[in-house]
């Protein structure tokens, strides 16, 4: 085994070896969120995370952005290990979170400005994006004039503006109505389909992740590990009431019941 | 290679777009009476009553004796500098000594315990404790250190308006969300970016309260200070002076200046920092 610092074209992207993840809450007991947690993800894979509510999606993800430290094992991207946030992933949370003391442009360019690309090209990216969301108009508005929707879209172009390699995702359309999901959903796919960057996106929707992934993996309760991985090889966008994606949603279903069962114990 | 997404103006705006300029200035006119009108019945409820001696005129004289009296105080003698307008700039000039001595040293200090756990450690408690006193208790032993002096008021003010702005500046910070914080990292923010993008801003709104509180404590010890420490001039002075001639018509001129210079830092200096930032981002907690 050799450990490298250079990029190595053949590791997977994202590479989740032998995760376990314990947290001590406020009154000294220890939460045992992930037992062992194995996946890879491939370089432009749509990548979904979906299991009972507790069972450490957020924390993987966490671990994955850097925020968070796993308690044993490593997550490490390109082959490098992940020990700090960096500007090569990007994130969006079911919260919008966005800065809400600067407008919509104001937010989409944070990472730019923050890392000193300011000039035409990033001007124009910056133009393009908030067309690409459908936020032209808003340009000048701060989020808090905006509608969830509206400020996710947002989020959404904040964490593309800059390029991240690799976009990480918190059950982003969460929080949002029916309608306005549906709507955010079908926009997302084309914008993907646009870009095909690697995504990873937690969901407790087993619909939303078989409208968007290309794997879906299924986290087991706690302390959780991958129980089941899902390929979905349908062209997109995909017809929630065709037979093939029914099959695979049937047993999804079935699979993540027992699980969410097994949590309530 | 372009997807463009239309939005509909529904899922869009939720205020109203901005109204005129006409439209506004009758709402500000409309604002104001409303704010005008109960303190002018109270005065002229009290005017009428001291006139028909339902009230004794020399405890409770009628208004429009005292703005007399103000008018006379407020009216320069040869040239010098009318007496009234005086005391109030000697008042003035302490508080903006003091309240900004405050804002520099106590906002930095407050910032610095809301980003460093060990600092607040250490100072949590020290303000924990000092902070219930009275800012008053502590000007005889202040009196002792620095004499009936102007550095007494000063510091006094300073005083009243430390732990406020300690305090709030701190939980500024420390009630910004983890989220931010971490988006602003992902996003390649330096530690110094961090502090003037999110964490300032993000402070803001407390940041403000408590320099609003500063200023208000400020005021109450000045009048406090000047009457226990006061060197001849000051409007509390002025006030504690005139009681002791039974001049009540000046007791009361000092007390409107007072209040007249207290909306005046509210609505002058407050306000439009507000109105300009955190109103704007709609990060105003409802008080
Ligand atoms: N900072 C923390 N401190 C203590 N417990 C935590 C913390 N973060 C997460 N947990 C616990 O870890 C478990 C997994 O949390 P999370 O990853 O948010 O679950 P999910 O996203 O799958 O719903 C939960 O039981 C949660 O209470
Ligand atoms: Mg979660």
């Amino acid at each position: 085994m050799t450990i490298s610092t250079q990029i190595d074209s053949s590791a997977p992207k994202l590479d989740v070896i032998h995760v376990a993840k314990s947290f001590r809450t406020a009154d000294g007991e220890m939460v045992h969120a992930i037992g062992d947690a194995e996946l890879k993800i491939a370089e432009g894979e749509f990548a979904a995370f979906i299991g009972p509510s507790g069972c450490g999606k957020s924390t993987l993800l966490y671990m994955i952005a850097g925020f968070e430290h796993p308690s044993s094992g490593t997550v490490s991207m390109n082959g490098r290990t992940v020990d700090r946030p960096m500007p090569d992933r990007g994130i969006v949370f079911q919260e919008y979170v966005l800065f809400p003391w600067l407008t919509v442009e104001g937010n989409i360019r944070f990472g730019l400005d923050v890392q000193g690309r300011r000039d035409a090209a990033s001007d124009e990216r910056v133009r393009h994006l908030i067309s690409l969301v459908g936020l032209k108009g808003f340009e000048k508005a701060f989020p808090h004039t905006l509608s969830g929707g509206m400020q996710q879209r947002v989020a959404i172009a904040r964490a593309l503006a800059y390029d991240p390699e690799v976009m990480l995702m918190d059950e982003p359309f969460g929080a949002l109505d029916a309608q306005t999901k549906r709507r955010l959903i079908n926009d997302f796919i084309r914008i993907w389909e646009d870009n095909r960057k690697t995504v990873v996106f937690v969901t407790h929707s087993v619909e939303e992740a078989l409208l968007l992934a290309d794997k879906v993996y299924l986290f087991s309760a706690r302390p959780s590990r991958i129980k089941q991985v899902f390929e979905v090889n349908l062209p997109r966008p995909r017809d929630i009431t065709a037979p093939e994606f029914l099959e695979i949603e049937t047993a999804l279903l079935a699979s993540l019941d027992e699980e969410v069962a097994r949590m309530m114990e | 290679m372009t997807v463009e997404i239309e939005v509909t103006p529904r899922e869009g705006m939720v205020r109203p777009a901005g109204t005129s300029a006409a439209a506004h200035g009758v709402q500000m006119i409309r604002a104001g009476l409303r704010f005008c009108w109960p303190i002018a019945a109270v005065l002229l409820l009290w005017e009428a009553s001291s006139r028909l001696g339902l009230m004794n005129p020399v405890l409770m004289p009628p208004p429009s004796a005292v703005v007399a009296n103000m008018v006379r105080l407020l009216h320069s003698e040869n040239g010098a500098l009318p007496v009234l307008l005086k005391h109030t700039l000697v008042s003035f000039g302490r508080i903006a000594v003091g309240y900004g001595l405050a804002a520099v040293i106590c906002t930095a200090l407050g910032l610095l315990m809301g980003i460093n756990r060990s600092v607040h450690a250490f100072f949590d408690p020290i303000i924990t404790v000092m902070m219930p006193i009275p800012t008053l208790a502590w000007v005889p032993i202040i009196i002792l250190w620095l004499g009936m002096t102007d550095a007494t008021i000063i510091f006094v003010i300073f005083l009243a308006g430390l732990f406020p702005i300690i305090y709030n500046s701190a939980a500024g910070v420390r009630g910004i969300s983890k989220k931010h914080l971490w988006a602003a990292e992902l996003m390649g923010a330096s530690h110094f970016k961090l502090f003037f993008k999110v964490l300032l801003p993000g402070a803001l709104p407390s940041i403000i309260t408590g320099h609003i509180l500063a200023v208000s404590n400020g005021w109450r010890a000045l009048v406090g200070a000047e009457m226990l420490a006061g060197s001849g001039w000051g409007l509390g002075y002025l006030i504690f002076d005139a009681r002791t001639f039974m001049d009540t018509e000046t007791v009361y001129g000092g007390i409107v200046m007072i209040a007249l210079l207290g909306l005046l830092i509210e609505k002058g200096l407050f306000r439009p920092l507000q109105r300009y930032t955190i109103e704007r981002w709609g990060t105003v907690r409802a008080a």
